[in-house]
């Protein structure tokens, strides 16, 4: 039994959780719920054992270091975290349809990490620039942060749903209106206190390696174009007639820079200058 | 929030524009979206590669704008400055209601935003405990004003939570201030340290103009370790700070661990290996095995260890090609002996054996030197970097504060009437209004449970 396996195994069970959340919404009925909320728990807790195993692996691999270096240990806290946030907000709320929209990204995201080919499955020592303590921490906040976006994100899309959807007993069951937008702006100032706690480490760590906290490289930039549009997402609201469904077009604008910051800035001339 | 910070006249409208939140959306946006040109066009490179990129009237065009050096371009710079303003201004406009409220905390007993009601049978006098057992639940301290139709209780907490409005806004000022300091004071360069030798001077890294220190730096030794795959584990630079020629200061250096000595920092940044000085052949004797080493300049003759010959060093090659295989740095040599004609001779560096199939009566060879490394260290200073510090740590705080804690208030009315009491039950917060929203809910059903039951 390998991390990567249980991580392989954990992806199957968060589609399976989407799955019974999405059942559950469209038969309303409590069965798939509680069922779809204990595949949850059961999922989070694989997903758990494959970020620790991983770790304890680098350990037999001859350099301890925690697992959050490249892509694939991104993918996996990433997916970690949104489903550990939604656990969270079901707790709270006690409203599952919100599961529907947020379990078929924790699969997503696990998917791509165990499915797509070229992805750094094999665990890597660290390079000179990588080996700081700042460096976990800020990978840890930044991610926290997308993760709050993310849902963030999904209860923008919820809210659009219900804003146009008419009467109909699938629109009903989602929660009312005025609730998803307070969900959106908590997921908001969650993200946006993590995502500056994750500016601001990642800028010490620039800071002790290179003498440097800020270089404008495309990442670098690219998470300050995100800061800003959720800062500007935050002053809209105070803003007369923007709540609702403006500061949820936001939130989906706001998580597109997100997405790009994760993955887009690789297309871009000049990587984020790790080591070098 | 109206308040009189307000000038008059034309300067009034100017204030109005610089107080508004819509400026603010309006400036982020722009910061957002103009953001992203510089990170599709690289920054800084030479102005052929963009002829070379994008064509001459692109270029012209893009030029005109700074696109290719935008964050230090005067509109960029425009857009961080009337956000700075904006901020400044909006702050001064909620300096006095702010304080107010969190330093003169007078109770008021008026009724607050949301808020219920509901007629109770108890008389006021019974409801005194009741009502400051509720509140009492959620607040400290409650004050309580009584008049001649009954009694008010007013309860608040967190008022200092509002400064995390400065926390945050004033966090972005300090922060630019601190940036600012660093451009302008701050020293950006970069030296080269052969192993065993000291530097006092280094080169700026924007202009290369040489900046003398008031110290040296000496680097006893730099070493690279590995990891079992091969790839690099550590770069380590032993340093030794040398002030009035009196060692002050050793440590080794890694790349997460610099060396700070008199409000600079040394980091280590860059390594090379040296040339050797001199080169140095290896003469030996195919009959007897005699060996004898022997130092060679380009271009100046030395003769054989028994004078049978003479070799000149006519260049040293960086990669050499023999028999169709590259071979690396290699010696190219004339020898001549005994009266015959001149020859050419060629010795790589990695192949000390490769003379022997001359033939010859000395076999010879390049002499093995131990390599020797520089380390390039950055050296930098940034007396801006504690007030950056500092407006990180407000920042977050700020924020968190902003977030995450709330101004909390409620206010209690009880009104004698003719068949008991009237209770109206108000609260308000900065933030969480839906918790607020229950409470009131809550504290209204303590009164007439049946009602909301
Ligand atoms: C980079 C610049 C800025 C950042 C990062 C920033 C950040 C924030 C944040 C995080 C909040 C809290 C939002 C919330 O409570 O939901 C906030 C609130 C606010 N900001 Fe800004 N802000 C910036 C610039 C400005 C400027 C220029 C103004 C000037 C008008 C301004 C005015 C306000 C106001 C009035 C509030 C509401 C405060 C309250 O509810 O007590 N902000 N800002």
């Amino acid at each position: 039994m390998n991390s990567s396996l249980i991580l392989s195994i954990t992806t199957f069970v968060y589609g399976l959780a989407g799955f019974l959340y999405i059942s559950a919404w469209i038969f309303r009925k409590p069965l798939p719920g509680k069922l779809a909320l204990w595949t949850t728990i059961l999922g989070v807790m694989g997903n758990l054992a494959g970020f620790i195993l991983r770790w304890v692996e680098s350990y037999g691999a001859g350099f301890g270091r925690i697992p959050l270096s490249n892509l694939y240990e991104s993918l996996v806290f990433y997916a970690m975290t949104i489903v550990v946030i939604y656990l969270f907000i079901e707790y709270r709320h006690k409203n599952r349809t919100l599961g529907a929209f947020v379990l078929p990204m924790g699969f997503l995201c696990l998917a791509y990490a165990s499915l797509s080919p070229d992805m750094g499955v094999q665990i890597r020592p660290l390079m000179p620039a990588l080996k700081s303590n700042w460096l976990s921490v800020h990978v840890m906040t930044c991610f926290v942060g997308y993760a709050a976006f993310a849902l963030a994100f999904a209860f923008g899309i919820m809210f659009l749903i219900k804003e146009r959807g008419g009467k109909g007993n699938l629109i009903h069951a989602l929660p009312k209106l005025d609730t998803i937008d307070e969900l959106i702006h908590q997921m908001v100032m969650l993200g946006f206190l993590f995502l500056t706690m994750g500016i601001v480490t990642g800028a010490v760590w620039a800071n002790s390696a290179w003498g440097r906290y800020w270089g404008w490289d495309p990442k670098e930039t690219w998470s300050l174009i995100t800061w800003f549009v959720y800062a500007t997402l935050l002053h809209a609201r105070l803003m007369r007639g923007w709540q609702g469904k403006r500061i949820a077009f936001l939130s989906i604008l706001g998580f597109g820079a997100v997405i790009f910051t994760y993955f887009g800035v690789n297309l871009l001339p000049g990587l984020h200058s790790y080591g070098s | 929030m109206k308040t009189n910070s307000r000038p008059s006249g034309l300067a009034g409208h100017v204030w109005d524009v610089f107080v508004s939140v819509k400026l603010t959306v309006a400036t982020l946006t722009l910061l957002a979206f103009t953001s992203i040109f510089g990170t599709l066009i690289p920054q800084n490179q030479h102005p052929a590669d963009y002829v070379n990129t994008y064509g001459e009237s692109f270029f012209r065009f893009f030029n005109v704008f700074d696109l290719f050096n935008m964050y230090n371009s005067w509109w960029y710079r425009l857009l961080i400055l009337t956000l700075a303003i904006n901020i400044l201004t909006c702050s001064l406009n909620r300096l006095s209601p702010t304080l107010k409220m969190v330093f003169k905390r007078k109770p008021a007993f008026k009724r607050l935003s949301i808020h219920g009601a509901v007629d109770c049978e108890r008389s006021a006098r019974a409801l005194r405990t009741v009502v400051e057992n509720s509140l009492s639940q959620t607040f400290k301290k409650i004050h309580v004003q009584e008049d001649e139709k009954g009694f008010s209780a007013f309860a608040e907490k967190g008022a200092w939570t509002r400064l995390g409005f400065y926390g945050i806004h004033l966090s972005i000022i300090v922060l630019l201030f601190g940036a600012l300091l660093g451009s302008i004071y701050g020293i950006d360069g970069h030296v080269n340290v052969p192993e065993g030798e000291s530097a006092g001077t280094i080169r700026l890294r924007n202009s290369g103009a040489p900046v003398p220190l008031d110290f040296k730096i000496q680097c006893d030794a730099f070493n690279i370790t590995y990891y079992k795959t091969g790839s690099v584990k550590e770069f380590r630079s032993s340093l030794v700070i040398l002030d009035k020629g009196n060692a002050v200061l050793k440590k080794d250096i890694i790349v997460n661990d610099p060396l700070k000595y008199k409000g600079y920092t040394i980091y280590q940044s860059s390594y090379g290996s040296l040339k050797a000085k001199t080169q140095k052949l290896n003469f030996t004797n195919r009959a007897t095995g005699e060996k004898v080493q022997k130092e060679l300049t380009r271009g100046t003759p030395i003769s054989f260890p028994d004078g049978s010959g003479e070799l000149i060093l006519k260049k040293v090659a960086d990669n050499q090609t023999l028999m169709g295989q590259e071979v690396g740095q290699a010696y190219v040599c004339e020898i001549s002996q005994d009266g015959a004609a001149p020859s050419e001779v060629i010795l790589p560096t990695r192949f000390p054996s490769y003379d022997k199939m001359r033939k010859g009566a000395w076999i010879l060879s390049v002499a093995q030197q131990e390599k020797r490394f520089y380390t390039g260290l950055a050296v930098k200073k940034d007396p801006g970097v504690w007030l950056v510090y500092a407006g990180f740590i407000m920042l977050i705080a700020g924020c968190f504060i902003s977030f995450f804690m709330s101004h909390q208030k409620m206010v209690i009315g009880v009104k004698e009437t003719p068949t008991g009491t009237h209770v109206t039950v108000s609260g308000a917060s900065t933030r969480n209004r839906i918790g607020m929203k229950k409470r009131v809910k809550e504290v209204t059903a303590i009164f007439n449970p049946k009602e909301y039951s």
